[in-house]
């Protein structure tokens, strides 16, 4: 199975890189790029199609576009976008070769800002009022090598819950794991998310975007999308005559970790003759194959070296897609595979273990630093398929995503089990995984976005805009585990929802409604060892969204600021969203000892769903100049799942006495702000001086019982100072940059919980400088970073080796990625 | 040209790629079926029961530790260790499974990887001052294993306290006869009086 699964990719990559050769070989080709005409920035989406040949071609992340041409002399472009008035372009094309061209596209009669949320909406798919962040691929860069988790860390609202330096959950506003969602090309992560150390199982390589939503999404998104949603977006499949990609490799100081990626896509097979149908047909294909490796030890603190925390991790992609003037399909292959260590010292037997390493303050054992794993650690292997068409219609735009997606986790336990295989033979099995879980998930999205509607508002002539969507999706899933270490029972489970969604955009206000169902099916296989019986439960629930956003106009117009105003710097916006979770099988049927933690852990079969219902404010001021954004968010969840412990019962295994929890459930209240700022300090056209900074506070409390809730994320600020410079001794796009991580002690806890009080604040200090290097006729983005620079000793409350051993300390990281081909 | 030839060849393998592509991600529908039954392959071994027995020529007593058989079991019996006053007591320890069938002879376990092992037994309480525990077997390395062991009381009244049993499992830590590891397999206290 692994084998042929490996096989397939590589023949993958061999056809793919001929092809693509090919496609180099070949010339005529017309590289553009579409900007909004005022603010100059790159526009997505854009559909441009050439109408001598019918061929088209979307506009990327960044703007660009790669269209076939076919002999010289006069063509005509035309270029179209929701919300922007549509250009026909004439370009005389006297070369044999590559021809450049810009195109710029003028906001309609809808304002600038707005029309570019619409526009936002239809290709990200999210609720426009909604409260979102988006990482592009130039962010990304400079976090190329870290985890997903890490490359969100900087974003306000965001946080870490780490179980050292490979397994980082992304935490929005508190609420992580089973309490938000993540969208991986398109279809929703269905991984083992059972635990803390269960890490979310996505290469970042692939990433060519990744946007976070704060608050409920669960009108989209379905039930689970809580805190938010992270969406992971790989690359746009090239079209046209186009051969390129990008080639990196990261070194880290800390834990003496290298990365590797390539990646490479091309468009248009040639079909049939020139000027056919068939060729027509051809140029609509693109592909794109892309592979990453990572290989670290044992990470280090400043003082001692953080025992059996090495992973390596194997990743890959393929996507194949043909787009036409309406028609759109695109397939899509992941593969992602890690092993991983986990720290020996947390691996302890029972409590009284446990007290002494907090007592020592330090690791019990002096580790060697080592390349190698060694038990306990974890092998996982994540696979998705995907099929996705778009298909355009006259009367709107309808969409279809199948996804087939299996979770393959192993886990290996520290010492030499006595265990009893099949033959009723004892053997000891350091290398016989103590646990396996596999998940299979089949999913169906579908969906279809109405034409959108104009209407006039009264006798002003304003005109505002009416757009939707409406849509279904189904999902299949079971999970069979084995092994003798118990987690969770096997079970099967089967989803189906249904929802729409409709937008209004005028020159004042967007504001959108949305309302989805939601019914749930799970058939949990008992267990007569653990008692649990057999049962078949089912969950139905309702999620609601309702959000506007008014860009306020009464700010006067002066000629000098109509720029500015055209842009609508300032919006206010409010969301209301409520939406619902079924409990998860390890909340109802857990039974033993969490070993990283010395608990003993009761399940509750009778445990109802949860139900949350947020609300979220957020004024942003946005210019080139100043960006400012601000959100206060309260969110009530009614039947909070979460672990109680019972202090007068605790339980006497043979192992030793450990206390108990029991999963519950409460009336939690979660709020907070978070916020981030990014002005200019100084600045001419070749040179920028910005300071800024992010900053996140969340507050959890348990209603019923009185107390803060326990893992609340400290409240932390981030502030930086960046200096860009358009060019400098032949570099290019220079940027130095300081930055600083202030986090405080997190003093709400509740009492009788924890073994130790939450670790004490830390500061942070971190730099970084990058630039593009023009080198033997290739092109080098490189950039340093000194991650905690002063060395500092520090453990963070969420991190789940906080008992055992300091976080990782200084860190010196050097990156380098060179684009080829068309890709320069 | 070798351009025309390098294209056409590239795309029949590029169709066929094409065509891999979609028949896989519609083949995995037929590929893989739920499995219906999970399987315990191996379930891990720990005792369930674990018996003191001290003898002396004046009289023998026992106590017994014992947990519900579930893997994670809790205990249901914990005897109250009697010993009496002024005097000598050759002891023993055993670790078993009764839950599986045939029983599983830990102790034997303990005694072919002594290396790996060690019995700590610790006193508490009024009883402290009363009660000498002595191991007196070694493991190939000449430390001490805990499997057998004197105990030692003094005359006098009536004391009570607490005995701490304690299997140590030296994985990564160097077993060095005083040392105790991070990872303790067994850890139960008996209830100890001396009449």
């Amino acid at each position: 199975m692994t084998f042929s699964r490996h096989s397939v990719v590589l023949w993958m990559c061999v056809i793919l890189a001929q092809c693509g050769l090919t496609v180099a070989l070949r010339g005529q080709t017309l590289i553009g790029t579409v900007l909004a005409s005022v603010t100059n920035k790159p526009l997505p989406g854009v559909r441009i199609l050439l109408l001598e040949t019918k061929r088209g071609a979307l506009s990327r992340a960044d703007g660009s576009f790669v269209l076939p041409l076919v002999g010289r002399g006069e063509h005509t472009l035309r270029v179209s976008l929701l919300g922007f008035a549509p250009i026909e372009e004439r370009i005389t094309v006297s070369t044999t070769d590559t021809m450049r061209i810009v195109l710029r596209l003028k906001q309609t009669a809808v304002r600038f800002a707005t029309a570019r949320v619409v526009a936002d909406r239809i290709v990200s798919d999210n609720l426009p009022t909604q409260n979102t962040t988006t990482i592009t691929m130039q962010e990304l860069e400079r976090s190329r090598g870290q985890t997903l988790g890490e490359s969100l860390q900087n974003i306000a609202g965001i946080t870490l819950l780490q179980t050292g330096a490979s397994i980082a959950k992304p935490v929005i506003r508190g609420l992580h794991s089973q309490r938000i969602v993540i969208v991986n090309a398109g279809v929703q992560q269905e991984g083992q998310q059972w635990g803390a150390e269960h890490a979310p199982e996505i290469d970042p390589f692939a990433a060519q975007q990744i946007q976070v939503v704060r608050g409920a999404a669960g009108v989209e998104y379905g039930a689970g999308a809580m805190g938010g949603v992270i969406r992971v977006e790989p690359r746009h499949v090239p079209q046209g005559a186009w051969f390129g990609g990008e080639a990196l490799a990261a070194l880290f100081s800390n834990n003496s970790q290298g990365a590797v990626a390539l990646a490479l896509e091309g468009g248009s097979i040639e079909l049939g003759e020139k000027n056919t149908l068939l060729n027509d047909i051809g140029n609509g294909f693109g592909w794109r194959v892309q592979g990453s490796a990572r290989k670290a030890g044992d990470s280090r603190t400043p003082n001692y070296v953080i025992g059996n925390t090495g992973f390596q991790e194997l990743n890959g992609s393929v996507a194949f897609g043909y787009t036409n003037e309406k028609l759109s399909i695109e397939a899509y292959y992941s593969l992602f595979t890690t092993e991983l260590g986990i720290f020996r010292g947390a691996h302890i037997g029972n409590l009284n273990d446990l007290l002494r390493a907090i007592e020592a303050g330090k690791p019990l054992i002096a580790y060697d630093w080592t390349y190698s794993i060694a038990n306990p650690k974890q092998q996982i292997s994540h696979d998705l398929w995907s099929l996705k068409v778009k298909y355009d219609a006259s009367f709107g735009q309808f969409e279809m995503q199948y996804g087939w997606q299996q979770n393959n986790r192993a886990e290996f336990d520290s010492h030499n089990a006595r265990i009893r295989g099949d033959s009723g033979l004892l053997l000891a099995s350091l290398d016989r995984p103590a646990m396996t879980l596999q998940l299979t998930t089949y999913s169906l999205d579908t969906k279809f976005r109405q034409k959108p509607l104009e209407i006039l508002l009264g006798e002003t002539s304003q005109k505002a805009m009416l757009t939707g969507v409406i849509g279904a999706s189904g999902m299949a899933q079971w999970n069979v585990q084995s092994g003798r270490t118990f987690l969770i029972p096997s079970f099967e489970a089967q989803s189906g929802g249904v929802y729409a969604i409709q937008t209004l955009t005028t020159r004042e206000i967007i504001a959108n409604l949305g309302l989805r169902y939601d019914a749930k099916q799970i058939a949990v296989r008992g267990s007569s060892s653990r008692d649990i019986p057999d049962t078949m439960q089912a969950f139905t629930g309702l999620s609601a969204a309702a959000g506007v956003v008014w860009f306020p106009q009464f700010l006067p117009i002066t000629n000098d600021q109509r720029q500015m105003t055209d842009n609508c710097p300032l919006s206010l916006a409010l969301n209301l969203g409520a939406t619902w979770r079924s409990p998860l099988v390890n909340e109802q049927f857990s039974l033993g000892v969490h070993h990283g933690t010395a608990q003993y852990e009761i399940g509750n079969a009778k445990l109802t769903s949860e139900r949350s219902y947020n609300a979220d404010v957020t004024l942003a001021y946005k210019t080139d100049a100043v960006r400012i954004e601000l959100s206060g968010f309260a969110n009530i969840i009614e039947n909070f799942i979460y672990l109680r412990p019972d202090a007068q019962n605790p339980t006497v295994t043979i192992r030793g006495t450990f206390p108990t929890f029991f999963y519950t459930q409460t009336l939690a209240f979660l709020h907070g702000v978070d916020g981030s700022i990014d002005a200019a300090l100084a600045s001419n056209t070749s040179e920028n001086l910005r300071v800024g900074g992010t900053f996140s506070l969340v507050r959890g409390d348990n209603l019923a019982d009185q107390e803060p809730l326990i893992f609340m994320p400290a409240d932390r600020l981030r502030v930086f100072l960046r200096y860009e410079r358009e060019e400098f001794l032949g570099m290019k796009d220079i940027f130095l940059e300081a930055s600083s991580m202030l986090v405080r002690r997190q003093d709400r806890f509740p009492a009788n919980s924890d073994y130790t009080v939450p670790p004490e604040g830390y500061v942070l200090f971190d730099v970084s400088a990058g630039s593009t290097l023009e080198w033997l006729g290739a092109k080098f983005l490189w950039n340093v970073a000194v991650r905690n620079v002063m060395n500092t000793a520090f453990r963070d409350y969420l991190s789940r080796y906080r008992y055992f051993t300091d976080d990782a300390g200084r860190n010196v990281v050097l990156r380098v990625s060179v684009p080829f081909g068309d890709g320069r | 040209m070798n351009n025309l030839l390098l294209t056409t060849k590239a795309t029949a393998i590029t169709k066929a790629a094409l065509v891999l592509v979609i028949t896989a991600t519609l083949g995995m529908t037929n590929a893989c079926r739920p499995v219906n039954n999970p399987t315990d392959t191996a379930e891990e071994v720990l005792p369930n029961v674990v018996t003191l027995t001290l003898t002396s020529p004046q009289g023998s007593t026992t106590a017994v530790w014992r947990s519900t058989t579930d893997v994670q079991g809790t205990a249901s019996r914990i005897d109250t260790l009697v010993l009496a006053a002024g005097r000598t007591y050759t002891g023993a320890i055993t670790a078993v499974n009764d839950a599986k069938s045939p029983t599983v002879d830990l102790t034997k376990e303990y005694q072919e990887k002594a290396n790996e092992h060690q019995f700590f037994y610790t006193i508490t309480g009024d009883a402290q001052s009363r009660v000498t525990f002595t191991v007196t077997d070694k493991d190939g390395n000449n430390l001490p294993l805990g499997l057998a062991f004197n105990v030692v009381t003094t005359s006098g009244g009536t004391a009570r306290g607490t005995l701490n049993v304690v299997l140590a499992h030296y994985d990564d830590v160097k077993k060095t006869g005083t040392n105790r590891s991070p990872e303790s397999d067994i850890d139960i206290n008996f209830p100890v009086v001396i009449r």
